[in-house]
């Protein structure tokens, strides 16, 4: 049954959730900018770029995958902030959506008693195949 | 550095993605208050049981299976430690239903963010589902070749 309560309990979670954004969200894109502008993103974008090449993505773009592990939307802060292009968004938002908040997801799958290395490991080797395959089904740059 | 472009632009790209972000996620976040209250979650489990059949998991993890994948991770691990006494499940079969839902988790928020942003949630979902198999078959059907191997070795060694 929907009540008046059920949208009114949507909405507080949803004016809780935004409020808790704000706090990852800006300081992502002030430490992003930081980086950009004193120089440190082109030298971090040139130093991890042969690696992320393999999945399609910018050196960049391991960045996004770091600020991913504090929260998703840390991750999505970093990156608006990069100039990607349709397909390397995608790519990245998948790797990112398998393989973020790695630490404190896997210790509540390790307490929930399954095990922790396994799907951790397997999380990460998931991340990297999908962002592969990817790099070469989908048509484009 | 220049600090008052950094401040600037860090305002003026925080606006613009907090706002992109709200747009989607207050409808979203009430339209999924609304499904859970006429009962959709347990209406999906009802009929994944032959998916869950498919994985080699009790029918009573279908909850737990759903939950996860639809809402997330924290929500999805209590209901499947709630399930796994009442289920008697294995080792294997929790292995299983988590990596499951370690790859492919709270999928409606995310796609919908993702998508908000410009990413196409299509190939997100699908990948996300198609990786998630791939890893629960190659682990279900490595454990089968370890537990065979196992059971043959033993009687030859003495």
């Amino acid at each position: 049954m929907i009540t008046k309560q059920t949208v009114l309990r949507g909405w507080n979670k949803a004016v809780k959730l935004v409020l808790s954004l704000l706090k990852y969200i800006i300081p992502s894109i002030f430490f992003m900018k930081i980086l950009e502008h004193s120089g440190w993103l082109v030298r971090i974008a040139d130093f991890f770029a042969p690696y992320m090449a393999y999945i399609g993505l910018p050196g960049e773009g391991a960045l996004v995958l770091l600020f991913g592990q504090v929260t998703v939307y840390s991750g999505i802060a970093a990156m608006v902030i990069l100039d990607l292009t349709a397909k390397q968004l995608t790519i990245m938002s998948t790797v990112l959506c398998i393989s973020h908040v790695l630490v404190l997801e896997t210790a509540i799958v390790a307490k929930s008693g399954a095990n922790g290395l396994l799907n951790a490991g397997s999380r990460v080797a998931a991340a990297v195949l999908a962002g592969f395959i990817l790099n070469f089904v989908i048509p484009g740059v | 550095m220049d600090w008052s472009k950094v401040l600037l632009e860090t305002l003026s790209s925080s606006y613009s993605t907090i706002l992109r972000i709200v747009l989607v996620i207050i409808p979203l976040l009430i339209a999924i208050e609304c499904l859970k209250d006429i009962g959709w979650l347990e209406k999906i489990a009802d009929h994944s049981h032959s998916f869950t059949k498919f994985l080699g998991l009790p029918g009573e993890s279908a909850i737990g299976l759903i939950i996860g994948v639809f809402t997330g991770i924290v929500l999805g691990s209590g209901v499947i430690m709630q399930i796994q006494e009442d289920a008697n499940m294995t080792k294997t079969q929790i292995n299983v239903l988590f990596l499951f839902v370690g790859i492919c988790h709270g999928v409606v928020e995310e796609t919908i963010v993702f998508t908000a942003i410009g990413a196409n949630g299509l190939v997100i979902v699908g990948s996300r589902i198609a990786a998630a198999l791939l890893f629960t078959f190659s682990y279900i059907w490595i454990t089968k070749i370890v537990d065979r191997h196992s059971v043959k070795v033993k009687p030859g060694m003495h």
